[in-house]
């Protein structure tokens, strides 16, 4: 046991600036609690949250080339965390730009909601800069605890409370399983981290023995629930309906992203010696995630429950990538599956924000935006948002121009590349069965008179801006994607 | 061998009291039961010369972690007549054929393991004592253990958030 060691500090910068805009949003709630509140509290926690979010993300862009490890290798920073940091950080911001007109609502307890908002975020740094499952297991352990009490935020409401509870407790079971399998992995190869154990499952005579597949299963099984994966979906559309919006965007972008990087990681380090055992699994569910989450979007009333059911089926369109990695290929940026994962999750980031902006806009106080019936006539009546919900819209079916078509063609024709013409079919059929749904609620904006007048909605600055950068994003990168996917190409250069 | 068979007797005693914890209707009587499960799993500890872990194990779960599990399911006032409504034969049927499903995936991965337990050897002199645990806890796993730091502070602000009075 050695006693002398060194730690590179330097490399844990972002994540010790978010605890620190943390740990200040928490005191602000005392002295606002002191001092009785009004709007006060709600509006300085989200300057000072978006203040802590924007240092981090300078200090994790001033990463961007390095790669480094550090706390006997347990913390790793590359290209690839540092790609998912970013992701993470855009995807608080806008948590908390478009939580700042209902923060109003959260009855003194607003600073304790921006802290939990960035803590989830740190959390997800954590997971994805992790070597080691250990810390990815405390990482995201961090990041649900987080997140089950910002989904429990609106205790007055029924919904809210009945939405954590179920999250809550699925949540642990699934937990449960991971840090069993977890515990088998340690058991079958005695290490945690995640190069020790590539190279123990290449080196285990005679092909994986049943403990370390046993491991692998378990492992697998945590994992997906977080991404949403059929049939560990049953979670999603509750807790996305009884959620706050601003969290049920948090959720749909952030946690999902968080939990396919360190999935990525994983399967593509650790698990890689493994890869023709992980490989047909991610086939199959793929092809069940997609079907169930595009037939069950297409029976829901409730515009924030189509979304949650497709998100499940963006998940089984993650999948397909995933079931598409090639585990053999000598440098990790020529497969195109890698790539297509990482230019996704951030085209899938700029939509949903977008949507649930959209929701988040269209609704008032006393009437919150819901069903398809209540959008009728807002293409008249609102010509401005309903026109930035058809893009978002098109983008989450997947027409062209938008970053959506071109996330899912990397997707298929990386599945076709690597000879999976059958999932491909698959998926592009799924797909096309999502623009019914999606292109419904354009139907009814622009189609359908509403029956009673639509109200006047008071600007709210924030919102509009994430409606605003998520759009530019989704057509931008939809026409020009070069630079995207040379982030991307250079953030999987070195993940293996 | 005394050894073997302190393993194997505490060890059906915590499956038996794990299993027990599950099914009882009662939930004071399920605590009691996991006290039992906490406490031969230190015997367990205890055996493979963790004697530091096998103290906290005692005195962290065993006593204060199960004491407020009591606590709560007093001041719930839960009655075995809540936990008697899950009843749905369908979800128990599903239930047993995953289980069964589990068990043989487990029976695979263990078939062939020799019953016999070897020895753990490479031991440290000290290996199992407070000191060891705690510049393994101060060296090697520094960062999760600072991680964890920052986890329960969400614990507790979480509690705040969804228990504390409301102050408007």
């Amino acid at each position: 046991m050695s006693n002398s060691f060194e730690i590179n500090w330097n490399l844990l910068l972002p994540e010790i600036v978010l605890v620190t805009a943390a740990l200040f949003l928490l005191l602000l709630g005392v002295i606002y609690r002191v001092r009785a509140g009004g709007t006060g509290p709600a509006l300085a926690g989200a300057v000072l949250s978006l203040a802590g979010l924007v240092v981090c993300a300078f200090m994790t862009l001033a990463q961007w080339d390095t790669v480094s490890g550090t706390f006997h290798g347990m913390l790793r920073i590359d290209p690839f965390a540092t790609y998912f940091n970013l992701l993470f950080l855009a995807g608080a911001a806008a948590g908390v730009l478009l939580s700042v007109r209902e923060a109003g609502s959260l009855r003194g307890v607003a600073g304790e909601y921006y802290a939990l908002l960035v803590i989830a975020t740190f959390g997800m740094m954590v997971m994805v800069s992790a070597a080691d499952l250990l810390v990815v297991f405390i990482g995201l352990e961090t990041m649900s605890l987080a997140v089950y009490i910002l989904v429990g935020s609106r205790r007055e409401k029924a919904e809210s409370n009945e939405a954590a509870l179920k999250y809550f407790l699925i949540g642990a079971f699934a937990s449960g399983f991971l840090i069993y399998g977890i515990a088998f992995l340690f058991g079958a190869t005695g290490t945690t981290q995640f190069r020790g154990l590539a190279e123990r499952l290449a080196t285990t005579d005679g092909g994986p023995s049943g403990l370390q597949l046993l491991g692998l299963g378990l492992v697998l099984i945590g994992f997906l629930f977080k991404v949403a994966a059929v049939p560990f979906h049953m979670w999603v559309p509750d807790a996305y309906e009884g959620a706050p919006t601003p969290i049920t965007a948090y959720m749909a972008v952030a946690v999902k992203a968080a939990g396919f990087a360190v999935l990525l990681r994983l399967l593509n380090v650790g698990l890689l010696p493994l890869a023709s055992y992980w490989l047909p699994v991610m086939w199959t569910l793929a092809v069940a995630t997609m079907l169930v989450g595009n037939l069950g979007a297409i029976f829901q009333s409730s515009i924030k429950r189509m979304l949650a059911y497709s998100s499940i089926a963006h998940a089984g369109y993650l999948l397909v990538a995933l079931a598409s990695i090639n585990p053999l290929a000598a440098n990790p940026a020529d497969d195109r599956a890698l790539l297509a994962v990482l230019y996704y999750l951030a085209i899938y980031t700029l939509m949903n924000v977008g949507a649930f902006g959209v929701l988040i806009y269209m609704g008032t106080a006393g009437r919150p935006m819901d069903t398809l019936e209540q959008v009728r006539g807002a293409g008249f009546r609102y010509p401005l948002l309903a026109a930035a919900m058809a893009v978002f819209m098109f983008s989450l079916s997947g027409i062209p121009p938008t970053g959506g078509f071109l996330a899912k063609f990397y997707v298929f024709s990386a599945a076709i590349d690597r000879g999976l013409i059958s999932l491909a079919i698959i998926g592009v059929l799924n797909s096309a069965v999502s623009v019914y749904y999606y292109l419904r609620v354009v139907v009814q904006m622009y189609m359908r008179e509403s029956e009673e007048p639509l109200p006047a909605l008071s600007f709210s600055l924030p919102v509009a801006l994430a409606i605003l950068l998520s759009a530019w994003g989704v057509l931008q990168l939809g026409i020009l994607p070069s630079c995207l996917l040379d982030a991307a190409g250079r953030a999987v250069q070195f993940l293996r | 061998m005394a050894e073997q068979i302190l393993f194997y007797l505490f060890a059906v005693i915590a499956i038996i009291s794990a299993l027990s914890a599950v099914t009882r209707k009662n939930p004071v009587v399920s605590a009691v039961w996991l006290v039992s499960c906490m406490c031969s799993l230190a015997v367990i500890y205890v055996l493979l010369e963790a004697y530091f872990l096998a103290a906290v194990q005692v005195i962290v779960y065993a006593g204060a972690v199960l004491m407020l599990f009591v606590f709560v399911i007093m001041l719930l006032n839960l009655r075995t007549g809540i936990i008697g409504q899950f009843r749905n034969l369908g979800l128990k049927f599903m239930g047993l054929v995953l289980t069964v499903i589990i068990l043989r995936q487990f029976y695979t991965a263990f078939k062939g393991t020799s019953l016999i337990l070897g020895n753990a050897g490479g031991l440290e002199p000290g290996f199992g004592e407070a000191r060891a645990v705690g510049e393994l806890l101060f060296t090697r796993y520094v960062y999760p253990l600072e991680l964890i730091s920052i986890l329960l502070l969400v614990a507790i602000v979480g509690a705040l958030v969804l228990a504390g009075k409301e102050s408007s």
